[in-house]
């Protein structure tokens, strides 16, 4: 608010020629990607962002004084990221990961790094070689109803990681489960709990490398345990990327 | 003959007007009413299943017995395509003021202020907002149901007075 609005385009902020935002042009963002409904979008507000199809919106503003992080009484910034399909992206990587057996794999890179497009190239290849792949899309970004995921592929969504993937494992028999951004401490449980059931684990996480993932807590346990046998690296480097696949088990 | 015609033709004159009056003041009811019934049922259907609020007006569009209501939100429903243009509280702003014809201005502002209120994202504060507005017209209806039962009766009474008028004067 106060400041033009900006587009990030090859890793770059670039400010646009526009009258600086209003506190009502964010309302009418939000009224728009909700319909008027915000109320319907509020459980989702509180964590800080929502879902509109394949958009992702991120909201700051003045959260309400009971600390608990209830909701904004004023809206000040929105960060809209706008999903696209990028198919073949990493094309010697994906053969790799064809390999029998499946090896556990851990996408990372930076926020905003491309790991959830990554996620969903590596899922529908993999799928369309014949390995049944169950989705947990929990904010149904993944999919967004509209984004191609495989001949072989089951989406769950609106759920969270635990229940979704205790759910797949009962009940839609997958060879893989894929989930996007492994960060909360729910989802650490999620992939212990379909790590030993025989079933693979395709996962993201923020973070720009295994040593990076290792200052925090509960990858370090992941990572102890052996849970994850390879890592897909995603480096920005002048605008473009660049995807490394790295051993995790040496 | 011509004065008894003509002491007939007041007669029914002041009958038709005074009918057409009440006539006016049973639809300002029954538009009350239907705006009572669609504030209650937002209420409920937001409280119970924050139900976005395109498909509660789509279900009011074919189902609120009042025509204007009807037309009121089919309305709302052509002009969310401009959301993001324009905010809701004046599509729904001009909606009242098109189809709703709320002569008080009490009226009026009382269910601008529900447009204002659902596009809201504290969820009892919306229903909160719903709540009283619906209680609003709930106020009004009995207000006016007791101004209809006022007027009959002073109706009743002009009528007869005119009439008996008509046939002393002109008979």
């Amino acid at each position: 608010m106060g400041r033009p609005p900006s587009i990030v385009y090859g890793g770059k902020e670039h400010r646009l020629s526009l009258p600086p935002v209003r506190e009502e042009d964010l309302q009418k963002v939000l009224q728009k990607a909700t319909g008027a409904s915000l109320y319907s979008a509020s459980q989702a507000i509180k964590q800080g962002y929502f879902c509109h199809g394949a958009l992702r919106i991120g909201v700051c503003g003045q959260a309400v004084s009971d600390g608990k992080g209830t909701g904004f009484t004023h809206y000040s910034s929105l960060c809209v990221r706008m999903a696209r399909e990028c198919r073949d992206i990493c094309p010697e990587i994906t053969e790799k990961l064809k390999a029998q057996p499946f090896s556990n794999t851990l996408i990372l890179s930076p926020p905003g790094g491309g790991k959830t497009t990554a996620l969903r190239d590596i899922v529908r290849i993999l799928s369309n070689s014949g390995r049944r792949i169950g989705i947990i899309d929990e904010r149904g970004e993944l999919s967004g109803h509209i984004y191609d995921l495989g001949e072989c592929s089951d989406v769950i969504s609106g759920i969270d990681k635990l229940k979704g993937a205790l759910l797949l494992l009962r009940s839609m028999t997958p060879q893989i489960i894929a989930a996007d951004e492994i960060t909360a401490p729910g989802d650490v449980l999620a992939v212990e709990e379909i790590f030993g059931c025989g079933t693979g684990v395709l996962a993201t996480a923020h973070a720009a490398d295994p040593d990076d993932l290792r200052k925090r807590d509960s990858y370090r346990r992941l990572l102890d345990k052996g849970v994850f046998q390879k890592a897909v690296l995603i480096r920005m480097r002048d605008g473009k990327r660049s995807y490394e696949l790295r051993d995790l088990s040496c | 003959m011509l004065k008894t015609t003509g002491a007939g033709l007041i007669f029914l004159a002041s009958i038709l007007t005074a009918f057409q009056m009440l006539l006016e003041k049973r639809k300002k009811i029954a538009l009350f009413e239907s705006i009572q019934s669609s504030l209650s049922f937002l209420r409920r259907e937001i409280e119970e299943r924050m139900a976005p609020l395109s498909e509660c007006f789509a279900f009011l569009a074919e189902n609120e017995v009042c025509d204007a209501t009807r037309c009121f939100f089919r309305l709302i429903i052509e002009q969310m395509d401009t959301l993001g243009e324009r905010e809701f509280s004046k599509i729904w702003k001009e909606a009242v003021v098109c189809k709703l014809k709320l002569s008080d201005d009490r009226d009026r502002e009382t269910f601008f202020g529900v447009g204002q209120a659902v596009a809201g994202s504290d969820l009892p504060a919306v229903c909160g907002s719903l709540n009283a507005a619906a209680q609003y017209f709930t106020d009004r209806i009995r207000q006016e149901e007791e101004k209809q039962r006022d007027f009959r009766r002073m109706v009743f009474g002009v009528t007869l007075s005119l009439g008996a008028f008509a046939i002393i004067i002109l008979i």
